[in-house]
């Protein structure tokens, strides 16, 4: 079936829109300038070579990725056990569960943040355990903020994979637990790779809870440009956008030679 | 395959529990705070009392905010419906090589920032920003103009964070309609256009109704996009409860307007899906 | 009113939210899910108990600021005997209040020993009595602290003065009053920040008195309204100094030491006190009630006012000592420096009256000036 050209003159426009922003800081890295100003005065890859001045910045990159892949594992493995639950066993209260954990989207990342400060501060001094500030709280909220999305990518993924090809491989003798490790695990991967991929970046993007959860000597790297930007405004942080953006992208070139990405994200957000 | 029901409890208890600590208990500690009263010395003051919400509904500000906060996220999730379907459908049709491509492509937005992201936005539409240096350059504007700071800059703004999360939920629905309804209108000579609002449409309107429902709720929470791009001067919820809370140390009035945006949300999005429901059910019957 | 460290009986006191916390959140179930996030750090119990042996933790700014602290202050430290380390806890200022606060609401354990913030700010966090008391014999470099900025809440560590800020191509002639905001001339051309009202109050109050407003900082508020559709609105230094650079805005009211900051990346900028006057900011460093470790909070705070710091401080981000055992250059001196002339219209003001009415007028600036 061929498709109408305007149609493609659209999507073409609409991909330039969604990727405007990405263009624009590539772009903007390289301006030979201490301030944005167009067009630039030249061009320069200094910004690049002085990003490792930047400790906290440099630091932030560090403790941003370690904790993105630890959220991105927990929330994956939280969310397939979720779905696995409420797709494969007849639950009472299904659908308030099922809603229940899309719940943290519901309010804004900057108020949860700030709540989950303050509880999390008072319950330590009930229990005397400190609880925040530390890296697992840390850790923790970031999961529970990206579980409504790896749990909905893996709920819509165990759906549309039916229950066909269990019942066969049970038919054939197979016990439940072989069956989910060697046929329905197996079917879901893309489901899995994408809800990894989409917790990783929301993790990785992550500024307003990160911003009250956050230890003393340890930044992520959303806080550190912020705060970068209270007293700069040079291309930094155009640049170390850059670099976040090449490693992730890279990271996604390469699993998409294991793993097509076609399947991967869609479903993501089936209703 | 099944499991009983002590099993199915078991795997959803991790994930229950994560959640119900980390943001219900937390979320429900502070919301309470909203029918309290403020105090300088604590987080409020525990008398009940409704002043709060007589407050909010009273000020001007604070209505026209949260008019302008809805108002604003329904017209960010339309735009990105409207840019999100095409993009969709030919991501649908594309060749798995180059689905993988235009899909890793959709993703890429996301990996940038909303600081960052927003600094673009500035360089690109501020005073001295590429749009007027370009307009004053060609003739078109005299002096640069105010494209920042305005409720529609913002809209635009909001509407690239949130579509590509739209285009996603959108093509994971396109991915499920059959193809061959689509071809067999198409080969008794009805035109793309009218194939795609009569035949493809109405079996996504699920999908539809999952996206938009979300991006909505995205909009209205959203922060950083408002604060950076539209500041003070397009006051949103999201950041005038944040200053309430951080910088006037007013807890209760937060947590009212916390809890206004909840209701809100809620009440739209469940108001819509039915409306959405009973429309998609009309269509049914129409084919 | 203000706590220093805390005694016996407070303790008891602050029991009360404790227990009021418990039967509030049901937590039993909640803490059992706990258990787990508790993980590496010990546990910390009561105040005074917390922070590891040898440890400062300094809550301030990142970026510059920070890099600064490290650069400068830090040697300083390293020469004192059984210096500290320190460990940085990193947000911004409004973010480091909220966590003060609800620290010291709760009455829990403190995490921070050395609080950086601005003078008023600082003012608040003590008239909330969540700032101890410094001990100045404990500070072997107090005595050389400019005597007008002593307080024994905090120390002072760097501090610049407001004044005019314009664009030398296209302000003409130079100003010297602060009239230059209301000159329909440059309608448009000024640049105001929606984080900082003080300074505005200041300005139109100063203008109104034709001098110190002293305590009726409220006396410019119709000026102030008249200026509505006149002045361009940022969110933060960073965007307002973008404006300033690239000709958006041709004036503004702000820190000398911004000024500086600007015109090091090539804008062209000039300053001047107002013949009205102005006041000075200080931005502080404090030590908080409940600071786990305020023996280490002193030295570092010593280290801070320690001269060499001072005056590396002063030349890479503008701001000038506060101590008087320095010497800068006469070059440095004219950069971000006061003349003894100008000093003299550097008018302290009384930060309990500005910290008792920040709020309300936070609220009036943002709903009635910017909001449009």
């Amino acid at each position: 079936m061929t498709l109408p050209r305007w149609l493609t003159a659209v999507g073409v426009l609409v991909f330039g829109f969604m990727l405007l922003p990405v263009a624009l800081v590539v772009w903007m890295s390289v301006f030979d300038s201490e301030f944005l100003m167009f067009p630039p005065p030249g061009y320069s890859l200094r910004w690049f070579t002085g990003l490792s001045r930047e400790r906290g910045l440099f630091g932030g990159l560090q403790l941003s990725f370690v904790l993105a892949v630890s959220t991105a594992v927990l929330s994956t493995a939280l969310g397939l056990l979720a779905a696995l639950g409420l797709s494969r066993a007849r639950l009472r209260w299904r659908g308030l569960l099922e809603n229940g954990l899309l719940l943290p989207l519901l309010i804004p990342a900057i108020v949860s943040g700030v709540a989950i400060y303050i509880y999390l501060y008072q319950l330590s001094w009930a229990l005397q355990v400190r609880l925040v500030p530390t890296l697992g709280a840390l850790l923790l909220a970031h999961t529970t903020i990206t579980l409504p999305w790896t749990f909905r990518l893996v709920h819509a993924g165990l759906a549309g994979l039916g229950t066909d090809v269990e019942r066969a491989s049970l038919d054939l003798g197979r016990g439940p637990w072989q069956t989910l490790w060697r046929v329905t695990l197996p079917l879901l991967r893309p489901s899995l790779v994408g809800a990894f991929v989409f917790a990783f970046i929301f993790s990785f993007a992550e500024l307003e809870i990160s911003l009250f959860l956050i230890s003393p000597g340890q930044i992520t790297l959303p806080v550190a440009m912020v705060q970068y930007a209270e007293f700069r405004v040079d291309p930094t942080l155009a640049a170390v956008s850059t670099v976040q953006i090449l490693l992730v992208g890279t990271l996604l070139a390469v699993s998409n030679r294991f793993i097509r990405f076609g399947q991967v994200l869609s479903g993501g957000v089936k209703g | 395959m099944t499991f009983d029901r002590s099993t199915g409890r078991l795997l959803v208890m991790p994930a229950a529990v994560i959640t119900v600590v980390f943001f219900v208990a937390p979320l429900v500690y502070f919301l309470r705070f909203a029918f309290e009263r403020p105090s300088r010395t604590a987080f409020s003051e525990p008398v009940f009392t409704v002043e709060n919400f007589t407050r909010l509904f009273t000020s001007p500000f604070h209505v026209g905010a949260l008019t302008r906060t809805v108002v604003v996220a329904a017209a960010a999730t339309a735009l990105a419906l409207l840019l999100a379907l095409p993009v969709a459908y030919l991501i649908t049709k594309a060749s798995p090589r180059r689905k993988a491509l235009l899909i890793i492509l959709t993703v890429f937005p996301l990996l940038v920032g909303n600081v960052v992201r927003s600094i673009g936005w500035v360089a690109l539409l501020g005073y001295s920003g590429v749009v007027n240096t370009v307009l004053t350059a060609v003739g078109i504007l005299d002096t640069p103009v105010e494209l920042l700071r305005t409720a529609t800059t913002v809209t635009v703004a909001i509407t690239s964070v949130v579509l590509p999360l739209m285009v996603l939920t959108l093509q994971a629905s396109l991915e499920a309609v059959d193809p061959n309804t689509e071809r067999a209108a198409l080969d008794l000579g009805a035109r793309p256009l009218r194939v795609f609002r009569q035949v493809v449409l109405p079996q996504i309107v699920p999908g539809i109704a999952a996206g938009t429902s979300l991006v909505f709720v995205l909009c209205i929470n959203a922060y950083a996009t408002p604060r950076l791009v539209g500041g003070a001067q397009v006051p949103m919820l999201a950041p005038v409860v944040y200053d309430t809370i951080s910088s006037d140390n007013n807890w209760p009035f937060g947590a009212c307007m916390a809890a206004v945006m909840l209701v809100v949300s809620l009440a739209v999005v469940a108001l819509y899906g039915t409306l959405l429901r009973r429309q998609f059910e009309g269509w049914r019957m129409a084919r | 009113m203000i706590a220093s460290f805390r005694s016996k009986e407070e303790v008891d006191v602050v029991q009360l939210p404790r227990r009021r916390f418990l039967k509030l959140s049901g937590a039993a179930g909640a803490a059992l899910g706990l258990a787990a996030c508790g993980g590496a750090p010990p546990p910390n119990p009561g105040a005074g108990g917390g922070g590891e042996a040898g440890s400062v933790t300094v809550g301030t700014w990142g970026g510059d600021y920070q890099k600064f602290l490290q650069d400068f202050v830090e040697p300083a430290l390293a020469r004192t005997e059984g210096a500290p380390t320190v460990v940085y806890d990193v947000a911004d200022q409004v973010a480091r209040m909220t966590k003060m606060r609800t620290e010291g609401q709760t009455g829990g354990p403190g995490t921070i020993d050395v609080t950086a913030l601005s003078d008023q700010q600082a003012q608040e966090m003590a008239d909330a009595s969540l700032l101890a008391r410094i001990d100045p014999a404990r500070l072997s470099n107090y005595a050389d602290i400019r005597e007008d900025f002593r307080n024994d809440l905090w120390v002072p560590h760097i501090y610049s003065a407001g004044v005019i800020i314009y664009n030398t191509e296209h302000v003409n002639p130079a100003p010297t009053s602060y009239e230059v905001f209301f000159d329909p001339a440059y309608a448009g051309r000024i640049g105001i920040m929606s984080i900082q009202w003080a300074t505005e109050y200041f300005m139109a109050a100063a203008l109104e008195a034709g001098g110190d407003p002293g305590n009726d900082w409220d006396a410019g508020w119709q000026r102030m309204l008249e200026r509505k559709g006149t002045v361009r609105v940022y969110e933060s230094q960073e965007q307002l100094g973008q404006a300033l650079m690239s000709g958006e805005v041709w004036l503004a009211f702000n820190w000398k030491a911004r000024a500086y900051q600007w015109r090091q990346a090539g804008a062209p900028l000039a300053s001047v006190v107002a013949r009205e006057g102005t006041f000075p900011v200080v931005f502080t460093l404090g030590i908080p009630a409940n600071a786990p470790d305020p023996d280490a909070a002193h030295a570092y705070l010593d280290a801070a006012l320690d001269p060499e710091a001072q005056l590396r401080f002063a030349e890479n981000m503008g701001y000038w000592p506060t101590v008087t055992d320095v010497d800068p250059s006469p070059e440095l001196t004219a950069e971000i420096g006061f003349t003894p002339e100008e000093e003299q219209r550097i008018y302290q003001i009384d930060l309990g009256y500005v910290a008792q009415n920040n709020e309300r007028w936070r609220q009036q600036y943002v709903e009635q000036l910017i909001n449009q």
